[in-house]
């Protein structure tokens, strides 16, 4: 790739020149203003974080903050009789299930819509407008929106049982509370996926099509021999955002099933870290908590480019 | 191109994760304690209206019940004379009232002085109009006939007091309308600025950590331990108490009064008790036959006949709800059977006991036979009765505003259904978060009045703590039902103050599992409590240890 060409020029000339030592500062001042606000908004905090996950912690409590080393881990991971045990890995559960429904729309949607906008036809903008429209809202507004409709007796029950179908029952218990998240966080954030697919669509070149469709492929064939993989990086890097955004539900559970999300099962992993360290005051404990999940998902991520990003690399 | 995505993604992605928690975390630390202020000078009432009456003699009453009009000097009589409108005035000495004057000495036994610059009210029980200055009776006097008037040291003028609650409803345009009326009338000169927070103990928390605390809050009951004991509220100073003037408590309900002390020092003075309800649909009882609730809670066979009357047709005979509506019903089951929910000293969860599997029981089988979908956040079982899908509901005096708009609901007490009657309820209270004396000083005589006026705090639909506030019929002028509400006001138990306890108990362990076989996930009631029980007491372990002393 052009950057990596790029790079590779520059370690040459200078190494060509090797009497002069000389320290340049010139590029560190460049990044100087990123790498303040990187240390002071994720450096530290991510290191303070593993820090006070091995302590007994509360923040308005300097006086009592006893070390306990991995017992905060040990509680959540392993020991079966502690009381976060439980409630983490069900909150875990739960975030896994709302991965599995929600990633294959979030990208199959997204994907599908950025083909039918990448057509070419009278008011496609106000179309590509409007699809990303939703996107621009906050989780309250979008969550609060699609509690109205989902609710027990909203929108949608009201409808159902006035045309002579059965109710879904509200959120308070499922499947409707998971096909509300679900629908309200694609309703929400497909936009912005189908974004990305649609720059990425519009970089792949007329020519490949045209030379296609004289080899005689229809329109389906195209889309999978020269679409799929021409979009593929793309794919990989909508996938992993995708995933980590739903791994990272909070606000729509948080305002669509709020109290009861434990019950219903739609208390996600965030939420449960949140209960833990801002609602019980149990610091130390939700760091741990956050670590693990972050570990795990960085793990999953590096699969993700491991298996779909093979060969993508050089 | 793509390392550089798969980075930038797994940075993203750690960042979002521990954010939340970390920003929090990152504050740390508490302010320390302020300094030290002085205390005395001229002490003066807030409280309105005089007794002086006008009228009588023109110059000098007579020794025996005379009252002095309007006049340059007019002294009234001995014993019970009134001074009206007069430049200097001097009433009896035996209960006499100084009317509006410029300076009004009120009687030296029970005495009133009334809009004056300068008014004396009696030494015992003597009570001081709005005045400039104006010195009320040294032992609990009534300026007004009414309200006694609290004493407000020279080191609270001009204070501004910043105050925030968690009344994001129209209750909390109420307490505005207060605050107004208190720094607009108050002779000192404080302000009181209230503010009404969502997400309200977080924001606390965050203003902790930042140490922009408000000066004073409004908190509910189980609040406070935690609270004080993460340095987020103050004691109150005994300057800040003897302000208030609520004495030791007398004029409160004892269990909410009990609920402001924390080891060993006073933190909160009740504003309001408010107690779960009876909202029932006239119209149906009328149609139904059945003889409407009257001022005695309705016993547990008249409801169920109710219920079941009423239960036909579509329309349910009672909503029961989940989360909080079932939590407090749940309570309140198990109490009016008889049991605890938490031993005394409050190390361990007693709700598992075998009236605790009754009231389970009973609460899951009225609900299957009601409103068996009706469950979710937003307390959609009061929706429901709304919208007369159901005859009666049981929920918190809060939805009093929306339901006087209409015509069909009525009010009446929460039924007995056990041997014993109790009721749950909450209690909001007024804390200090400064240690600032002036500010004490300030916000104690605001809180001071508060106390004293909070007959208007039935507005709200809340049910004033104080005593003198829910007596004399003076609740069915501001707002009927909660005259009705206020019968339950004593019926109120709280648990023991112990840090973290309402959660340990409710939140984290019962609340789920109430749910849970509500919901009908969960058939076997007995195991759902105990396994909730010992949730609960490992928790309530877990704060035994972190929140010692």
């Amino acid at each position: 790739m052009a950057t990596s060409q790029q790079a590779g020029t520059q370690t040459i000339a200078t190494t060509g020149t090797p009497a002069r030592r000389r320290v340049n500062f010139v590029p560190y001042l460049f990044i100087l203003p990123h790498l303040i606000f990187f240390t002071a908004f994720l450096a530290y905090p991510f290191f303070y974080g593993i820090y006070i996950s091995l302590f007994n912690f509360d923040f308005l409590r300097p006086e009592f903050r006893p070390f306990v080393g991995l017992q905060n881990y040990n509680n959540i991971l392993f020991n079966r009789n502690s009381v976060q045990f439980t409630d983490f890995w069900s909150a875990i559960g739960n975030t896994a299930q709302f991965i599995l429904y929600s990633v294959p729309f979030l990208v199959i949607f997204a994907l599908l819509l950025a083909v039918l906008l990448n057509g070419n036809y009278r008011g496609r903008n106000v179309f590509r407008g409007l699809y990303f429209a939703p996107y621009a809202l906050s989780v309250t507004v979008a969550a609060v929106l699609w509690r109205w409709i989902f609710e027990n007796g909203g929108l949608l029950d009201t409808y159902l049982t006035r045309i002579g179908l059965p109710p879904l029952g509200g959120l308070g218990a499922q499947p409707g509370a998971w096909i509300g998240i679900t629908v309200a966080t694609i309703w929400w954030t497909i936009g912005f996926n189908t974004v990305i697919f649609l720059a990425a669509l519009q970089e792949i070149p007329e020519s490949l099509y045209e030379a296609a469709s004289l080899d005689g492929a229809n329109k389906v064939q195209q889309f999978f021999r020269i679409t799929i993989p021409m979009l593929r990086p793309v794919l990989v890097f909508v996938i992993t955002i995708a995933l980590l955004a739903s791994a990272n539900l909070f606000g729509q559970p948080h305002i669509m099933t709020g109290v009861q999300s434990r019950v219903v099962g739609t208390e996600s992993i965030v939420q449960r870290i949140y209960d833990e360290g801002i609602i019980q005051y149990r610091m130390g404990s939700a760091a741990a908590m956050s670590v693990s999940v972050a570990a795990v998902l960085l793990l999953l991520t590096t699969l993700n480019f491991r298996i779909f990003g093979r060969g993508e690399q050089q | 191109m793509f390392n550089r995505l798969h980075r930038m993604t797994a940075l993203i992605m750690l960042m979002s994760l521990l954010g939340v928690i970390l920003a929090a975390c990152g504050g740390g630390g508490t302010g320390g304690t302020g300094g030290t202020g002085g205390t005395g000078g001229t002490t003066a009432s807030t409280a309105p209206g005089g007794e002086g009456t006008t009228g009588g003699a023109a110059s000098a009453a007579g020794t025996t019940g005379g009252g002095a009009g309007t006049a340059t000097t007019a002294t009234a009589g001995t014993t019970g004379g009134g001074a009206g409108t007069a430049t200097t005035a001097t009433a009896g000495t035996t209960g006499g009232g100084a009317g509006t004057a410029t300076t009004a000495t009120a009687g030296t036994t029970g005495g009133g002085a009334g809009t004056a610059t300068t008014a004396t009210a009696g030494t015992t029980g003597g009570g001081a109009g709005t005045a400039t200055t104006a010195t009320a009776g040294t032992t609990g006097g009534a300026a007004g006939g009414q309200t006694a008037a609290a004493e407000c040291p020279a080191t609270a003028q001009g204070q501004q007091i910043t105050m925030w609650s968690p009344l994001t409803g129209p209750d909390g345009d109420e307490m505005t309308g207060l605050a107004n009326q208190f720094s607009q009338d108050n002779p000192q000169g404080i302000r009181v600025q209230h503010v009404a927070q969502p997400q309200y103990l977080e924001k606390l928390n965050t203003a902790a950590a930042g140490g922009a605390l408000p000066d004073m809050t409004v908190i509910r009951t189980y609040d406070m331990p935690e609270m004080a004991v993460r340095n987020v509220l103050k004691p109150m100073s005994d300057e800040a108490l003897s302000i208030i003037g609520a004495g030791s408590g007398e004029e409160f309900p004892p269990e909410a009064w009990q609920a402001g002390e924390f080891r060993g020092q006073r933190y909160m003075i009740p504003l309001d008790v408010h107690p779960l309800v009876l909202y029932y649909n006239r119209d149906m009882f009328q149609q139904a036959g059945i003889t409407m609730p009257t001022d005695r809670p309705m016993t547990r066979e008249e409801f169920d006949a109710a219920v079941q009357a009423l239960n036909k047709n579509g329309v349910a005979g009672v909503a029961i709800g989940t989360g909080f509506g079932g939590a407090t019903l749940f309570q309140t089951l198990v109490r009016q059977n008889g049991g605890t929910l938490v031993n005394e000293e409050g190390t361990e969860a007693t709700y598992n006991s075998e009236e605790g599997v009754q009231a389970l029981t009973y609460l899951r089988d009225l609900k299957q036979a009601n409103t068996p979908q009706v469950s979710g956040t937003g307390d959609p079982e009061v929706k429901v009765f709304q919208q007369q899908r159901a005859a009666m509901v049981m929920h918190g005096p809060w939805h009093l505003s929306d339901m006087q708009k209409l015509p069909f609901v009525g009010y009446a007490q929460l039924p007995q259904f056990g041997p014993e009657f109790s009721v749950w309820g909450n209690s909001h209270q007024l804390t200090l978060a400064t240690d600032d004396p002036a500010k004490q000083a300030a916000a104690a005589c605001w809180i001071g009045w508060l106390s004293q006026n909070s007959v208007q705090w039935a507005k709200a639909g809340q049910v004033p703590a104080r005593q003198s506030a829910r007596e004399g019929g003076q609740l069915e002028s501001v707002m009927p039902p909660v005259a009705l509400f206020a019968a339950q006001a004593e019926a109120v138990e709280f648990l023991p103050q112990v840090p973290g306890i309402e959660a340990a108990l409710w939140a984290q362990a019962f609340g789920p599992a109430v749910d849970a076989v509500l919901l009908g996930q969960q058939q076997d009631v007995g195991a759902a409590l105990d396994s909730a029980a010992q949730k609960s007491n490992q928790l309530l372990q877990q704060n035994a240890q972190r929140y010692q002393q």
